[in-house]
């Protein structure tokens, strides 16, 4: 089995990424109960975040 | 934007957390209303199962390894931690797959894992038994109480007092299931269906899309969680859940028989069933009747409609699993400042 070590906040743990594998070191995956179900692009995830946060920024204060 | 009332329904526990936690609700218009449906798997897990693991728990000869959410669910009488309690050899884990370890570890003792989880858990259980197998590790099985969450989909909107018109759809279990499964059920119901993620600008951004749905009277599933679900999900994973899973109707707690809602194991990997290898049958139990988990779960009841919410019932002393587990309406409620 492929593992990898994946960073979870502070903590470190051991996940099996053979069900992702383009997923190289450095990249942002998606984990579930010690098994790597997708990568996450992390340049368009955090594009994405930001632009609807401003979403939701521009609606609450038109509605305020 | 919004010209008429809709509801939608989320079935993912980690979305009811994140809508209570940020008070989601409060920021859309009156005209939309959210339901929680019951995307908390420890919640629907029947009673049975659990009094299963904790007769299997009490067996001197067997360690019995669970998820931690699922130590204190009661059964239709008490709940692991209190097998453990007793004497039993319960433990806790992260993975499946430090469950195979705990066996390899213990060759003289039965390991048996608990199996509770939607079809994002169960390839990660599926690998584990197919590693069980490939490496003979006999004293390893599982007691397999997995579910489906299309099939409740299906469920719920075929029952007459159905308000939802719309669904959001978990966008962790499709990340290895994909939205195939959602496209007949979204043409044959006619309504929309969105796989949304779990920050809470994922999930405004999930409704957002139902509501111009809905409004533009389209039905179809959408991805709006496209950074982390493809359309045909996780293949690998798909492949290994359907090696060593096949498709079960079964019993979800509070609800009732799902058809085709649940997994068992295949002809191949059947030696692995705990229920099995033990000779123990499930029955169905009786629950406690104050509990009012079954309107939780369905929608039909919001939790500060229960009168045993905060009263009787509390994540202290719970009367049930909604109240138990984290992914639980009532525990949402509960710690988000729902009291009455």
């Amino acid at each position: 089995m492929r593992m990898a070590r994946v960073r979870f906040g502070e903590a470190v743990r051991e996940i099996c990424i053979q069900w992702v594998p383009e997923a190289g070191i450095g990249d942002y995956i998606l984990a579930h109960v010690g098994t790597a179900l997708s990568k996450v692009d992390e340049e368009d995830a955090a594009f994405m975040l930001e632009a609807l946060r401003e979403m939701v920024l521009n609606r609450t204060q038109s509605n305020s | 934007m919004v010209t008429s009332e809709h509801t939608l329904m989320e079935i993912c526990g980690g979305q009811t957390h994140t809508i209570m936690r940020y008070s989601l609700q409060e920021l859309l218009p009156e005209e939309i209303t959210l339901i929680h449906g019951p995307g908390c798997p420890v919640c629907v897990t029947p009673a049975e199962n659990i009094d299963a693991a904790i007769t299997l728990a009490a067996d001197p000869r067997v360690i019995l390894v669970s998820f931690g959410d699922m130590l204190r669910v009661p059964g239709s009488r008490d709940d692991l931690l209190s097998a453990k309690a007793r004497g039993g050899d319960v433990r806790m884990v992260y993975s499946p797959m430090d469950a195979l370890e705990i066996a390899r570890k213990n060759p003289h003792k039965e390991t048996i894992f608990f199996g509770v989880g939607f079809e994002t858990t169960a390839p990660a259980v599926a690998l584990t038994i197919r590693q069980a197998h490939m490496r003979a590790i006999v004293n390893f099985s599982v007691l397999v109480s997995h579910v489906r969450v299309p099939p409740a989909m299906e469920f719920l909107l075929s029952s007459s007092t159905s308000r939802v018109e719309g669904f959001l759809a978990a966008g962790h279990v499709c990340t290895v299931m994909g939205t195939g499964e959602y496209l007949p059920i979204a043409e044959k119901y006619r309504v929309p269906i969105v796989v949304t993620g779990f920050e809470p600008v994922d999930i405004l951004m999930g409704i957002r899309e139902s509501i111009r749905m809905l409004e533009e009277e389209r039905h179809g599933v959408v991805n709006a969680y496209s950074r982390a679900v493809r359309p045909e999900g996780n293949p690998a994973a798909k492949q290994l859940l359907g090696e060593v899973f096949e498709v079960v109707d079964c019993r979800w707690r509070g609800i009732g028989w799902i058809p085709l809602g649940g997994f068992m194991l295949t002809e191949a990997y059947r030696d692995f069933d705990a229920m099995i290898r033990f000779g123990l049958h499930t029955e169905q139990s009786d629950e406690n009747i104050v509990c009012l988990a079954g309107e939780i779960l369905t929608g039909r009841m919001i939790p500060t409609e229960c009168p045993a919410f905060s009263v009787r019932c509390t994540p202290e002393k719970p009367l049930g699993a909604p109240m138990v587990s984290p992914e639980g309406a009532c525990a949402a409620y509960f710690r988000y400042g729902r009291h009455r």
